[in-house]
Parts: structure tokens; C-alpha cells; sequence
């Protein structure tokens, strides 16, 4: 029986907002409280950077102001730039991995699910638009040219691989904004004739559907998706500090506020008297603030198989900087016990 | 301005774990409930203390120490595993940093100078016995080799400071447990470089001495406190006995062990 995937369609809206929801319908896939999900969408002319990315080595800055062009960044694991614009089809993959294994011969964990998705791309455009489009890890191509490209980031099974299928989009002005240089085509330059974007979505809709055993139904994004896209827009999306630098706050499950309490293993009573400050300082904030204690030397499932953890835990881990209260991935307070209003005052400036 | 007065605790129990529990007791509870700042000589019977990070799969030979029925302990500060036997003396620094007076103070906060201070120590009692010896990173050297190895823990404003000093430590045994071939060839044994053999007591005194002058403070024998029996009592039922703490590889994710 084939699986059911949810089919979300949102078109031409504002690119930064854009990845937000992205990255909003990963986090509700990997929490549980959506089925695995392919999203496609337009947006307007962005350059899009991936979470390792420079923006100084990267991208064409001067070119991208004079040519309208937003800057946007991803999360991926992988250095990758592209562009985009309304000639372009972008996809979102929110899925569980555990389940493509069944359709993947010769398994080489990362590379064979990339290349499966981009197999999926490539049957629906071969199918419909009778090209000879291949497909591996690294994309799309027709002719060797680079037709669809993309992003990925993973979280245990949980894999958000988003990109752009190049339909008709200005190659002329990607090759000005990015300083990327890959051999890439266009379905419209292969075929030699206008291809409306419905179409695409449809091919690519059966080729997923063809290669996954997969049946879409199409819906609307959840209200708590709605609320996290929100928030992610405003901590993260909409700011330089992640667009441009690649610094982005560190929020757990759905994007609560998250605090982190680093403390000893049992904990000593200046511990216990810590972490009674910090449920006591966001006993009215229940619904905005997710605590997380964690007590050096108790393991890295104290709080369930697939743990979050901030890349500062880690560091103060390494160093044992006890005790340490990180807030949204940052280290706010650490070898002493702030005030009641300290404490208030930091967590309420990221909430 | 007054000498300052530590306590000097030599006491040691017959079994690592609890040996290792100890060293975690007395540094909380200077912490709970404060007290004199202390320096813990102590040995322990043949085992393997590896470090809070590590994996003991990949950092001991697990096998080998099966056979030779040496335990296997992790301790709460970080580095390397090391081998212990009754040729080897440790030492313990017990230190709460505000008790301490400037410009020691403020060189302690720093972790690289707080291991050259601590170290100096020994490297202090070291030339009291004749023997010209260095600090380098946390190890003290003679001649280019390593006769002992430290590694600290901090809670709060207290920290830990414990090392090794290698006296006449079984090298073979230690090759085989920890599963270095020739470790003659960049460690060496106090009684190596020593032109008479010196009795343990006499190699403590100096130990002692160099504290003291190092801290500028006198040293006064104690014992533990009932509190920290009590606290030790508890952390070797709960952590050090526990193969949870010890071994456990589940321990691990991608290098992170929390």
C-alpha cells in the first residue's frame, strides 16, 4: 500500500519568509506532528547560501543590490550557493529516510538518498517532457548540465533536502550574483519552448509518486507551523546575523525558547538552588520556554533517544564550565548563579 | 601577612573506584560547605583512570586489563588514561579559587597558567630531591621524558587539580593495559633518575614542601570529614561503581558524552 505524503503548494511569496517555512515543516516532520511532506514553490529572485557558506566568497554582492536579488541563506550541511527566481521550481522534502531504504540498492548512507530524490525529479521531467535528464548525489542533468540543485540537512532519520528545478531561470543573472561555476541549463533552453510551471509540478508530483510508491494529498500548513514560520522568521530569517554572517539561534522541537542548564552529576545544592531559579523565573512562561537540564556525566540520552543539543552545550561540555545557563544556543551565564532579574531579563529579550 | 593553613590529607582507599569517588567528595563539599583548601597524596592499587571524554574501548585495552584484573575507572576531569599501581604517587589540589590572594588568584582563573602553577608544585619537591624537572602543558618531564601527567575539574569557583608521578610504576603492565608498545621510550620513572632509591615518605615530604612554598601556606595533616565520607560513600554507589559511568560506549554520540 502505498504511503501517504502530504503535497503543501504555496506560490510567489516573500524568500526569506520562504525558508522559514521550510525549515518549519522539518522541524513539525521530525517532532511528529506532520507526515513526510513535499513542498513546491516560487519565489522571487534569491541567491541562496548554505549554512557553511561565505557570503564574501560566494556571492556577487554589488550585482545581486543592482539586480534586485535578496540574499537568503539554508540550513544545509553542504557549501552549496544557487539561485533562483520565478522561472525556477522549488521543492522541500520533509522526510522520515528510514522508509527509502526499501527503494535504494547498493545503500551509501547521505549519497543514496540524495540521488533517489534527484531520481525522483529526474522520472517525472523524463516522463513528461520526453528529456534525458540523469540523476546523482549532487543534482540533476541534462546533457551535463546542472538542470536542479539543492540543499540538505539531517536530524538522526530526518532529512530536509530543499532546492530549485531550473525551468526557465535567468542563468544570466545567477552567473552575476553568485561567483559559482557550474556547468547549468534550463528545461526551457533543452526543450526549446516555454513550459508552464503547472507542469512541472506535476511531473515532478508522479515522479515522486512513481519512484516512492508514494500518493500525495494535498493540504494547508498546520496552525503550529504557521506560529513556528512566525517566530523562525523573526529570530532567524528575516536578520543579516544568519542571512549574512551564518549565525542562527538554537531552538528545540517546534522553536521554543530554549534554555539549557548545564549542571553536575548528582547535582549539588548550588545546582539544585539553579535550577529551581530557572523554573521559577519561567513558571508563566510554561508555553513559550522549553528547559533542559543536563547533568554532566549522565549520558547523552538523558532527555530521550534523539537528543538537540546547542553547539555551546558542547563547548562548555569540553571545557567543564559548571554550572552554565545557555539561552537559544547562547552562553548567558556560567560558574555562579545570576540574579532573578538577570535571568528574567535574558530569557525574555529572545522569547 | 599570615600563612595561610591547608590541610594535608594522605589517605587512600584499597579500591580505585572509591578512591575516585573520594577526590570527587572533597571537592564538593569545599564547595557545599566550604573548609580549608586540601592536597590529597594518595596511591592506588593496579587499575586504568581514563578521562571524562573518553571512550575506554578505544582508549584501553579492555582485554588485556580483563586478564590482569585491573579496573577500569573514569574519572570526572578530562585527558588521557592513565595506569596506576603502587608505584605510583598522585597528588590532588583542592583549591576555592576566592580564598586564594592575588596575583595567584587571577592566574588561576586562567586554565593554562592554573596548570603551570599547579605543576610547579611537584616540579618545586622534584629539585628539593635534586632532580632538575620542567613543566610542559600539564605533564612535568625529566630529560624529554614524562613522569607525570594532570588534569583538572572545576565546579563553580573550585577546582581540582590531580596528577600522577610515576615512582616505579610497572612500565610492562602499563604498555600492555593501555596498549602503548615501548612506553620506556618517552616516560620514566622517578627511581630512574634518582642516584639512591628514596623512600616514599621522603619523596611526600618533598611533594609537601613544594606546595607549600608554591602556595605559600603550611600544610597540617587532617583526615576526611565525616560529610565527605558520607558524600564519597554515596558517589561511589551511584557513579564510580557503576558500569554507566565506567564503560558504558552508550555513553557516546559522535564524540559527545554529556
Amino acid at each position: 500500500m502505498p504511503a501517504v505524503w502530504r503535497l503543501l503548494k504555496f506560490i510567489k511569496g516573500n524568500p526569506k519568509m520562504e525558508w522559514a517555512v521550510n525549515e518549519a515543516i522539518f522541524r513539525s516532520r521530525r517532532t511528529g506532528l506532520a507526515p513526510d511532506t513535499l513542498r513546491l514553490w516560487q519565489g522571487s529572485a534569491s541567491v541562496v547560501l548554505g549554512t557553511p557558506s561565505s557570503f564574501k566568497d560566494d556571492v556577487n554582492h554589488e550585482n545581486c543590490i543592482k539586480n534586485g536579488v535578496e540574499i537568503v541563506r539554508a540550513n544545509s550541511v553542504s557549501p552549496e550557493v544557487f539561485y533562483y527566481d520565478m522561472g525556477s521550481l522549488n521543492f522541500a522534502f520533509a522526510i522520515d529516510t528510514s522508509e527509502l531504504k526499501q527503494f535504494i540498492e547498493n545503500y551509501q548512507p547521505v549519497l543514496s538518498e540524495y540521488q533517489l530524490l534527484n531520481e525522483c525529479i529526474a522520472v517525472g521531467l523524463n516522463k513528461k517532457f520526453r528529456v534525458t535528464s540523469k540523476a546523482d548525489a549532487t543534482g540533476v542533468y541534462i546533457n551535463n548540465k546542472k538542470v536542479s540543485e539543492s540543499l540538505q540537512v539531517w536530524f538522526y532519520d530526518y532529512l530536509l533536502f530543499q532546492g530549485t528545478a531550473h525551468i526557465n531561470t535567468n542563468l544570466s543573472i545567477y552567473n552575476q550574483v553568485t561567483r559559482s561555476k557550474k556547468q547549468l541549463t534550463t528545461l526551457k533552453l533543452e526543450i526549446g519552448e516555454e513550459i508552464p510551471v503547472g507542469e512541472v509540478i506535476n511531473a515532478l508530483v508522479q515522479g515522486v509518486e512513481e519512484k516512492l510508491d508514494v500518493k500525495f494529498n494535498e493540504q494547508n500548513i498546520t496552525e503550529e507551523e504557521q506560529k513556528l514560520i512566525q517566530k523562525l522568521y523573526r529570530v532567524k530569517y528575516r536578520l543579516d546575523k544568519w542571512n549574512i554572517s551564518g549565525r542562527e539561534p538554537f531552538l528545540i522541537g517546534m522553536g521554543k525558547t530554549t534554555v539549557e542548564v548545564f549542571v553536575a552529576y548528582p547535582p549539588t545544592s548550588k545546582c539544585r538552588e539553579l535550577i529551581d531559579l530557572v523554573k521559577n523565573v519561567t513558571s508563566d512562561l510554561q508555553n513559550e520556554v522549553e528547559i533542559r537540564v543536563w547533568m554532566r556525566g549522565r549520558g547523552i540520552n538523558q532527555h530521550g533517544p534523539c537528543p538537540e543539543i546547542s553547539p555551546v552545550l558542547r563547548y562548555v561540555e569540553k571545557h567543564s564550565t559548571l554550572p552554565a545557563i545557555i539561552i537559544n544556543g547562547e552562553l548567558k551565564f556560567s560558574e555562579s548563579i545570576p540574579s532573578k532579574e538577570d535571568l528574567r531579563k535574558a530569557i525574555l529579550e529572545v522569547s | 601577612m599570615k600563612m595561610r593553613c591547608w590541610r594535608l590529607l594522605e589517605y587512600s582507599s584499597k579500591n580505585p573506584a572509591m578512591n575516585l569517588a573520594i577526590e570527587e567528595a572533597i571537592l564538593r563539599c569545599l564547595l557545599e560547605y566550604g573548609g580549608p583548601n586540601t592536597i590529597r597524596l594518595w596511591q592506588n592499587p593496579s587499575s586504568v583512570i581514563i578521562g571524562y571524554f573518553q571512550n575506554p574501548k578505544s582508549a584501553v585495552n579492555m582485554a588485556a586489563c580483563k586478564k590482569m584484573e585491573i579496573s577500569v575507572i573514569r574519572r570526572i576531569s578530562g585527558g588521557g588514561a592513565v595506569y596506576h599501581d603502587h608505584g605510583n604517587l598522585n597528588y590532588s589540589i583542592f583549591v576555592e579559587r576566592e580564598s586564594l590572594e592575588n596575583p595567584l588568584k587571577a592566574s588561576i582563573k586562567d586554565v593554562e597558567k592554573s596548570y603551570a602553577i599547579f605543576c610547579g608544585g611537584v616540579v618545586e619537591g622534584l629539585k628539593a630531591l635534586g632532580i632538575e624537572a620542567y613543566s610542559q602543558n600539564g605533564d612535568i618531564m625529566i630529560r624529554g621524558k614524562k613522569v607525570s601527567g594532570s588534569a583538572q575539574h572545576r565546579l563553580y569557583n573550585v577546582i581540582l587539580h590531580h596528577g600522577t608521578l610515576m615512582l616505579n610504576i610497572n612500565m610492562e603492565m602499563l604498555g600492555q593495559a593501555l596498549e602503548i608498545s615501548n612506553p620506556e621510550k618517552f616516560l620514566v620513572n622517578l627511581h630512574e633518575v634518582l642516584p639512591n632509591k628514596i623512600p616514599l615518605d621522603k619523596i611526600k615530604k618533598a611533594v609537601t614542601k613544594g606546595f607549600e612554598k608554591t602556595f605559600n601556606i603550611k600544610l597540617e595533616k587532617g583526615a576526611l570529614t565525616s560529610k565527605e565520607r558520607c558524600v564519597a560513600k554515596k558517589l561511589y554507589k551511584m557513579k564510580y561503581s557503576q558500569e554507566n559511568w565506567n564503560i558504558k560506549s552508550g555513553l557516546y554520540h559522535g564524540g559527545f558524552s554529556l
